[in-house]
């Protein structure tokens, strides 16, 4: 087996264990309220902050704002907040930024 | 035995995954033409994204193979990397009491920051959704994944720019429609605010990866104190 295909695997195992064991160990697990609370917010935040990571990055001490992302992201929460439809919110996210691209 | 009412579950997780295949499907395609002229072979290539599913860390493993960086430093890197999905993979837990080991196991590979996204907000919208649900999500956006490597990793330099055509705001379109499903109370708005401002106060000193974790620590801790309050 070459290093290449042994690094692979390796990568594939430390991936694999920290996506499988909370979630096999905590499901059988009684949690005290406070604890199931808090894993509630985790959707919601890591949801906003993936998305303003999208808007925003920082490089050579200077934070960066992708202004495309934002333009097309105004009709898209238009769209989200009117329909909650996940397939039309994409379609017009999606046609926003093409015609972004082209201008 | 596979019911008609699992099977329509397994459908209907496949078909909400639609903006997850948009999203993976120009990026997949450009992290195989990005190992191709990494001089990494088409099989390797395709192996990785059929054995690890990280985008993120497969692209900088790729960055720290052609430097010539050793398999330890490799290795740890997409550990740091990923060790986010600690978070994900705690906070899916109570949809999983009713689903066995061996099958929360297999799920447990499929977990992305999209897979992630995308089933906690449906399973929370629905509560009879499970296991075929969240394996109709998972299977799609891994067969994306893996099959789109392949094609970049095969048509290398014949591709320009596979993320134009606006795709490269599928899944950013698609937090946005979580984000406007999920949010009923106050709460979430709240939530929503401390994110944004938390995240992009810690960015400049924590890079992307840490900044996602500490926030989300951060947040979900004044959020439970908020509550007891």
């Amino acid at each position: 087996m070459n290093e290449i295909v042994v690094i692979i695997i390796g990568m594939g195992l430390v991936t694999y264990i920290p996506r499988m064991m909370p979630l096999v160990i905590i499901s059988k697990l009684e949690l005290p309220e406070y604890i199931e609370l808090w894993f509630e917010f985790i959707p919601v935040s890591i949801l906003t902050i993936l998305l303003t990571l999208n808007f925003i990055s920082y490089n050579q001490s200077n934070f960066n704002i992708n202004s495309n992302m934002i333009i097309a992201s105004l009709p898209t929460i238009l769209v989200a907040t009117k329909t909650k439809s996940l397939i039309k919110t994409v379609i017009v996210g999606i046609l926003a930024m093409a015609i972004l691209n082209l201008v | 035995m596979v019911s008609s009412v699992n099977s329509r579950e397994f459908l209907e997780g496949m078909k909400k995954s639609f903006p997850i295949v948009m999203g993976y499907l120009p990026i997949g395609i450009a992290f195989g033409v990005l190992a191709n002229e990494a001089s990494l072979s088409v099989v390797n290539a395709s192996l990785m994204s059929f054995l690890v599913f990280a985008g993120a860390s497969q692209f900088i493993a790729v960055g720290l193979l052609e430097r010539g960086l050793s398999f330890i430093s490799i290795v740890v890197t997409t550990l740091l990397v990923n060790s986010r999905h600690i978070l994900m993979s705690a906070s899916l837990s109570k949809h999983f009491k009713k689903i066995g080991s061996g099958k929360s196991s297999l799920l447990a590979f499929g977990i992305t920051d999209e897979t992630f996204a995308l089933n906690s907000v449906e399973l929370e919208k629905d509560k009879n959704r499970g296991f075929y649900f969240i394996l109709g999500v998972n299977l799609v956006s891994y067969l994306t994944w893996s099959l789109s490597t392949i094609g970049g990793a095969l048509l290398g330099g014949y591709i320009n720019d596979p993320t134009s055509f606006g795709l490269n705001f599928a899944l950013p379109a698609m937090f946005i429609a979580l984000l406007a499903i999920h949010t009923s109370e106050k709460t979430d708005l709240l939530v929503i605010f401390l994110s944004v401002i938390i995240s992009i106060m810690l960015l400049p000193f924590l890079g992307s990866e840490w900044t996602l974790i500490i926030s989300t620590i951060l947040v979900a801790t004044i959020g439970v104190m908020i509550k007891y309050e």
